[in-house]
């Protein structure tokens, strides 16, 4: 009878060291796995960071750095008689202005004092023409195109700065969410590894009490027939 | 001489339904019954903690989602400004100007107009930007409190196993001390 207990409390040592050792897998588990989305996190993160610098609006060449890119590479390869190398540049260094906000807000920033000065200077003709003198018809209607084109490029060119400065927010958006997720999964990780600590401590307490339970059985069995043998 | 009687009070029989302790022993019963309390607590601070951190996750989400939306903003703002400046423009093109050369009425009409539109315009996305970020920082406040009232559920789940811990000693050191007790009793028969 003392033996079946004994049986019957190693069965459920057993059990108890499997489940132990199955939580401390599955804790491990969930530890390892948050650390590796925290790492996908923190790529992220610092994608977004790179694409919000990116889209800043002092980011790549201004309009005269672009323009002098173009033409030097173009120059060059033909220079060097790559008409090939002329294409490719070209069409690379025209990639890398259209992608710049800083040649989009200068381009902005030239066409509105364009429009400023075109502006003015219709003012002036205007002025002449009402003291007597006579100012050529072409020449007050190239200010006026001018004026016009200034300004509708600027406000083109206006769009094109609201988006650089939009697609930085969301990039800020990406970066922010990567953090707050990045947060999160550590509180994760805090939880896990401290439910990890009290379910591992109660099974350890609960693998001592079995165990002085059998020794105490055992004692009980040995004592006794101890004093039987005695008596 | 016959052989050691088991020990009564050490056979606590543990049911889960309650009373879950045999009574008459009231040490035993006291120890049960603190180690249910934590139980308890502790059961209901995790589940707290997850109800917080849930809380967080969506507070977090609601701010990412304010920074898009003034992205969105943005990106709108930037588009009409472009298309008022461009109708603006060719308005200052097409419109027949004054016999003098100057603008015509309706040339300063259009200029006016277009000047008003682009200051509405500007104040209402500015105004519904400054919403998003007062958004943003409402919700990253919110996530911040929610992350601190989990961080406290967590500190009263450890109160609660600390608590389990202390009546499990006791339980121990109360059954070892009867156990001698009556092995001593024992030992005098």
């Amino acid at each position: 009878m003392l033996g079946a207990f004994d049986d019957t409390m190693a069965e459920l040592y057993t059990v108890i060291s499997e489940l132990r050792q199955n939580v401390v897998d599955s804790g491990n588990g969930q530890v390892a796995s948050n650390d590796a989305e925290t790492q996908r996190q923190d790529a992220a993160k610092r994608a977004a960071i790179q694409q919000e610098q990116a889209n800043a609006a002092d980011s790549g060449s201004g309009f005269f750095a672009s323009i002098g890119h173009f033409f030097g590479d173009v120059a060059s390869d033909l220079v060097h008689g790559d008409v090939g190398s002329a294409f490719t540049d070209a069409g690379h260094d025209l990639d890398a202005a259209w992608n710049s906000p800083a040649f989009w807000s200068d381009l902005e920033t030239g066409l509105r004092d364009v429009a400023i000065v075109a502006a003015a200077a219709g003012s002036v003709i205007l002025t002449a023409g009402a003291a007597g003198i006579v100012v050529g018809a072409g020449i007050a209607a190239a200010v006026t195109t001018v004026t016009v084109t200034a300004e509708a490029g600027a406000a083109l060119a206006g769009i094109k700065t609201g988006e650089f400065a939009a697609n930085a927010e969301d990039a800020s958006a990406g970066a922010t969410q990567a953090t707050n997720r990045m947060t999160e999964l550590q509180e994760l990780t805090t939880d896990v590894i401290a439910d990890l600590k009290d379910a591992d401590k109660s099974h350890q307490q609960s693998l001592q009490v079995l165990t002085q339970a059998m020794q105490t059985n055992d004692a009980t069995i040995v004592a006794p027939a101890s004093m039987t043998v005695k008596g | 001489m016959s052989a050691i009687q088991p020990l009564q009070s050490i056979a606590t029989t543990f049911d889960v339904a309650s009373p879950f302790v045999d009574g008459g022993d009231l040490g035993a019963e006291i120890a049960a019954l603190a180690i249910q309390n934590g139980n308890t607590q502790r059961a209901t601070a995790h589940a707290q903690r997850a109800i917080d951190e849930a809380d967080q996750e969506r507070a977090d989400a609601a701010q990412v989602q304010a920074i898009h939306s003034e992205a969105s903003s943005m990106r709108a703002q930037a588009w009409v400004d472009g298309g008022i400046g461009v109708a603006a423009a060719f308005g200052d093109a097409f419109i027949p100007r004054a016999p003098t050369g100057g603008p015509s009425g309706w040339g300063a009409a259009s200029t006016d107009l277009t000047a008003a539109a682009t200051k509405m315009v500007d104040g209402f996305f500015a105004a519904a930007q400054h919403d998003d970020e007062a958004d943003a920082a409402s919700d990253k406040a919110a996530a911040d409190r929610f992350a601190n009232d989990a961080k406290d559920a967590s500190d009263a789940a450890n109160d609660a196993t600390a608590t389990i811990n202390t009546a499990l000693d006791f339980a121990r050191s109360y059954v070892a001390t009867e156990a001698q007790t009556q092995a001593a009793a024992l030992h005098r028969a």
